[in-house]
């Protein structure tokens, strides 16, 4: 578990795009999700593709 | 509880990688202080990782609102699976150094070389064998209980990743060298990609309730992810070319 937790604190110092992806993506995916589950889905699709790619250009 | 082919099949990938790197610290100690001390670090390795299943995976399906549990276990899920992919596109766009196991066994090798115990089990070498199966186990067993109790199905996760520890073990005894010829890099793109489509069909569940189109959405997810892979590696290795 130690692991686990060390991981998680890697990545939100090491790689916030990472943990804001999966945050920002549960909280629109949320708001959204409340209209439409359909709605919501897809933003969370986005903002997943969207932290990665910005995670990505900071590590490349 | 029903058999499920999808979540055996993603766990035993996903597991696989992992044993393979842990098979890689336990024969480097085996070659340079004796198996049997190798064995002993991974079998105590082995069962302090099954008590941690059999102690959470209970608890995780039993005793969490299902609402929540897919909310966290599903973010933490998606955090594995985006670390993964995003490993996975560096070194396929030639941004990282692939992972080879031969290198990581030359290394360990070298590093445990020099002094070969008399008798009995050797310290250094059972913790190093201990270490490189439990930290490579501990992401099989967050695997198997995150997948397995949101999919419902811990017995199919458990089976795949037995399945992959067996299959894993039985030719490292075979071959008794790393697996080199397993194209890791290759499987931990699939797994990275696999994983993050498993983490967002089962946050999203947690967040908003059931997908429009049900448990099929995670066939979205990885046609999606899939392509966005393509994009992100071509974008990628462009200016690396560039400068060439």
């Amino acid at each position: 578990m130690r692991r686990v937790l060390v991981t998680l604190v890697d990545l939100f110092y090491e790689d916030p795009w990472l943990f804001g992806a999966v945050v920002v993506g549960a909280g629109t995916a949320y708001v959204a999700g409340r209209a439409s589950s359909g709605l919501g889905g897809l933003l969370l699709i986005v903002a997943v593709l969207a932290g990665l790619w910005a995670s990505l250009r900071r590590a490349a | 509880m029903v058999f499920s082919w999808p979540v055996a099949g993603a766990v035993f990938l996903a597991s696989g990688v992992e044993f393979v790197e842990a098979l890689t610290v336990v024969l480097a100690v085996g070659v340079t202080r004796g198996f049997r001390t190798a064995l002993a670090g991974a079998a105590v390795a082995l069962a302090a990782l099954a008590a941690l299943v059999l102690l959470f995976g209970h608890a995780l399906v039993t005793v969490f609102p299902a609402a929540w549990f897919r909310l966290i276990l599903g973010a933490l899920l998606l955090l594995v699976g985006l670390k993964w992919w995003k490993k996975a596109v560096l070194r396929a766009a030639g941004r990282k150094s692939q992972r080879d196991e031969a290198a990581v066994y030359a290394r360990e090798v070298a590093r445990l070389e020099g002094r070969r115990p008399g008798g009995g089990l050797d310290a250094e070498g059972f913790l190093t064998s201990f270490n490189g199966v439990f930290v490579e186990g501990v992401e099989v067993v967050v695997i198997v209980l995150t997948i397995g109790a949101a999919a419902r199905s811990l017995g199919s996760a458990v089976l795949g990743a037995l399945i992959g520890f067996l299959l894993v073990l039985l030719v490292g005894i075979l071959l008794r060298r790393p697996l080199t010829q397993v194209p890791e890099n290759a499987l931990k793109f699939v797994v990275g990609v696999v994983l993050t489509s498993f983490g967002t069909l089962i946050l999203g569940e947690g967040v908003f309730g059931a997908w429009p189109i049900g448990d099929a959405a995670i066939l979205v997810c990885l046609a999606v992810y899939t392509l966005a892979s393509v994009v992100f590696v071509r974008r990628l290795a462009e200016p690396r070319e560039g400068r060439a």
